[in-house]
């Protein structure tokens, strides 16, 4: 088929942009793609090296003179060599390639720090990297994303993002998804950096009834807050309790789960290749299935069997629910019972066994209410929740913890973000952005077309 | 009708798109050569992926009905809703661009997608835990499986066109032929922004409900990996012919990047501690 072809991307916008980018005066001064990524290797080997005698100074292993000196050297070299090569270095900041190294630089550094687990206990790390894992400290790879590498790496994006946003005169019309989307980022970035340094997070515990106007953070450090919170109260929303029989198989000392039916469908026949298993019905005390209550009424609640009363047998049955099978075996049928006060599980040979229990996940929310108090005065009251926290003075609360043994307990997450409003304004500028990029090519089509 | 009817009924209408698509696509291309190629065979193929769509549709109501709760939560679902998702992305590339081939390779993935969700069943319907009951959570993963099912698209047509550079497909009502490389950037195009408003409102909703909204959490971290790869395809397409063709392989490697973010999640030594470990 012989048809014309569309112009390319370049083509189309070589065509379309009028001057020459400032950029191509100085292609001739363009690094190559391997020179871009050593220098973004050695300064990340560099950056490295520093954190590595900071810790150092900072367990008193060398003067901490030294580090401040070897880190002001490093930073004089560092411009002096910037400002040899400036003629290069500019130019290769707005370069594709640049954008494609630093890239591919944060996606392998991102891969790197999920695949080496991210932890601060030496003991954990060590036990599992053995002898390496000296190595891998040093490097920090054991907390990738805050060693000073990788601040580097996102220092030098935002120094692209900067020289970009500058150089290729994206404030153009065309350019407004590129502007957008390049902005964008670099507020993601700023605002990071401003929560970083400025902002704080930690746990507030509280009882029911009781106040504090203090949390401690992940360091152990206790920050005061401008006001007092309060716990009134601490709930754990349940739903009614659902049972069902598992089919289970032993694997040596795990269980795996090869079939779930609910408990509650009577004259329900499970066939397995286990033989004929009907379940006849599923019995729940009261106690069992109102969850909240922890008085035992001690009472069946099966009609067809006619216990009404309460006696010491069904008392003590009646504290745990039950379900009631027929199993057909080669000498007929059999009725018996798992759950209550017997046995809970029913061998069927070859590893297999029909497990009775109940499901796990119950929980619909856990839900403080918190108040906010101003001396005496109380200032707000609000139910926190998960996906519900409470905003006041600069800080949000959010429910985070909770103790099944004390009921009267709340864990509440305390974080005070100053950046959070650039981060949100740079994810609002990274999406218009690129919904701006989608329309041009098919914009440009347009006019091709016309 | 139970949910494994319904599922293999979908798993046969698109396997029979898959062979109706490949049929038409033979036939375009004896057409090209001379011969005469009815018009039935495009419309039957059409027709086989209509009939998957409602049947993968009909499957994620009644979930959604006997769940009581957005059918999302758990690998089944979850592979469901991008069947789903890339077919309704697949129907306007269909409908413009004609692509049988894509759409062979598209429905037989997607065949491979069910057969998969079906081997993964739950053994039950499983609630959702408290984080997840927010209004973000339908958007979120949504809007994430729609773009998966753009850059499946993208992948099928970067695969044509490094196989084929010089094949072309005629867009319908205007008379241009475009080669499959143009194709695939449409899909991008469209995945990727899918994909970043996926990015953008995991973290505000992370925000709301966990207080931070980048945390490094593996599901995370590799949703970042692949906006980069995606990223690095914007900047590479724009190097040329050679950037053109390398920009191919990146939407390929992008795409096996997005499944293991997808399934693969558990292989890392990291996953323990995910907030995303939901399955």
């Amino acid at each position: 088929m012989s048809v014309p072809e569309l112009p390319s991307e370049t083509e189309v916008s070589s065509q379309q942009a009028g001057p020459p980018e400032p950029a191509t005066a100085l292609a001739s001064a363009k690094p190559t793609l391997a020179a871009i990524a050593s220098w973004i290797g050695l300064g990340a080997l560099v950056a490295s090296i520093l954190q590595v005698l900071f810790d150092a100074a900072s367990r008193n292993v060398i003067p901490i003179g030294i580090f401040v000196a070897l880190a002001a050297a490093v930073v004089v070299i560092g411009g002096m060599w910037v400002r040899a090569h400036r003629h290069r270095v500019l130019p290769a900041l707005i370069d594709l390639r640049f954008g494609v190294v630093i890239l591919a630089s944060i996606a392998l550094a991102t891969c790197v720090g999920t695949l080496v687990v991210q932890t601060n206990n030496n003991e954990l790390f060590y036990g599992r990297y053995g002898s390496i894992a000296p190595v891998l400290t040093w490097l920090h790879l054991h907390d990738v994303f805050h060693s000073w590498w990788f601040a580097w790496l996102l220092i030098i994006t935002a120094c692209a993002l900067l020289a970009s946003i500058a150089r290729r005169r994206m404030w153009r019309k065309d350019q407004v998804g590129f502007l957008l989307l390049h902005t964008g980022l670099l507020l993601l970035l700023g605002g990071g950096l401003i929560g970083g340094v400025f902002g704080s997070s930690g746990m507030l515990h509280l009882q029911t009834n009781k106040s504090a106007n203090y949390f401690v953070d992940g360091k152990g450090k206790k920050i005061t807050l401008p006001f007092m919170v309060r716990l009134d109260d601490f709930t754990v929303e349940r739903r009614k309790p659902r049972y069902r029989l598992y089919l289970v198989e032993q694997r040596g000392a795990q269980q795996k789960v090869l079939a779930s039916y609910d408990a509650a469908s009577p004259s329900r026949v499970i066939v397995d290749g286990y033989g004929r298993i009907e379940l006849l019905r599923l019995s729940v005390p009261e106690s069992a299935a109102t969850p909240k209550t922890a008085r035992a009424k001690g009472l069946w609640l099966d009609p067809s069997k006619g216990k009404v009363g309460v006696d010491e047998t069904t008392q003590k049955r009646a504290l745990q629910p039950a379900v009631e099978l027929r199993v057909w075996g080669p000498n007929g049928a059999r009725e018996l019972t798992l759950g209550g006060d017997g046995e809970r599980s029913l061998a069927l040979g070859d590893q297999k066994s029909l497990l009775f229990g109940k499901r796990s996940d119950d929980v619909i929310n856990y839900s403080a209410t918190v108040a906010i108090l101003d001396g005496d005065r109380q200032v707000l009251s609000k139910k926190v929740s998960v996906n519900n926290p409470l905003h006041y003075g600069g800080f949000t609360l959010y429910q985070a913890n909770f103790d099944a043994k004390n009921p009267s307990y709340a864990g509440l997450l305390v974080v005070s973000d100053p950046g959070y409003r650039f981060v949100l304004l740079g994810l609002v500028g990274l999406l218009l952005g690129v919904a701006h990029l989608m329309a041009i090519p098919r914009r440009r089509r347009r006019e091709t077309a016309s | 009708m139970t949910d494994k009817v319904l599922l293999v009924l979908a798993m046969v209408a698109y396997g029979t798109a898959a062979l109706g698509f490949g049929a038409s696509w033979r036939r375009e291309r004896a057409a090209d050569a001379g011969s005469d190629a009815p018009a039935w065979h495009r419309h039957i193929p059409t027709v086989l992926f209509g009939i998957g769509i409602v049947l993968v549709s009909c499957l994620i109501a009644q979930r959604w009905m006997q769940a009581g709760r957005p059918p999302f939560k758990t690998l089944y679902e979850s592979m469901i809703l991008f069947v789903w998702c890339a077919s309704v992305l697949f129907v306007p590339m269909r409908y413009v661009a004609g692509v049988p081939l894509v759409g062979a390779c598209s429905s037989l993935l997607l065949t491979v997608a069910l057969a998969y969700a079906g081997w993964r069943a739950d053994l039950e319907i499983v609630s959702l835990p408290p984080a997840l009951q927010s209004p973000w959570f339908v958007p979120h993963v949504t809007v994430y499986f729609l773009g998966y099912g753009a850059l499946l698209v993208a992948m099928v047509a970067a695969a044509v066109h490094l196989r084929h550079p010089e094949w072309r497909v005629t867009l319908r009502g205007r008379g241009q032929a475009v080669g499959y490389e143009e194709l695939m950037h449409v899909a991008v195009l469209v995945g990727f922004p899918l994909i970043t408003a996926g990015l953008v409102l995991g973290a505000v909703w992370a925000k709301e409900a966990w207080g931070d909204y980048w945390a490094w959490d593996p599901k995370e971290s590799w949703a970042l990996i692949c906006w980069c790869v995606y990223g690095i395809y914007f900047h590479v397409r724009r190097m040329g012919k050679r950037g053109r063709h390398a920009g191919a392989w990146l939407v390929i490697a992008g795409f096996a990047l997005v499944l293991l973010s997808y399934l693969g999640m558990g292989l890392l030594p990291t996953s323990e501690g995910s907030a995303h470990a939901y399955q």
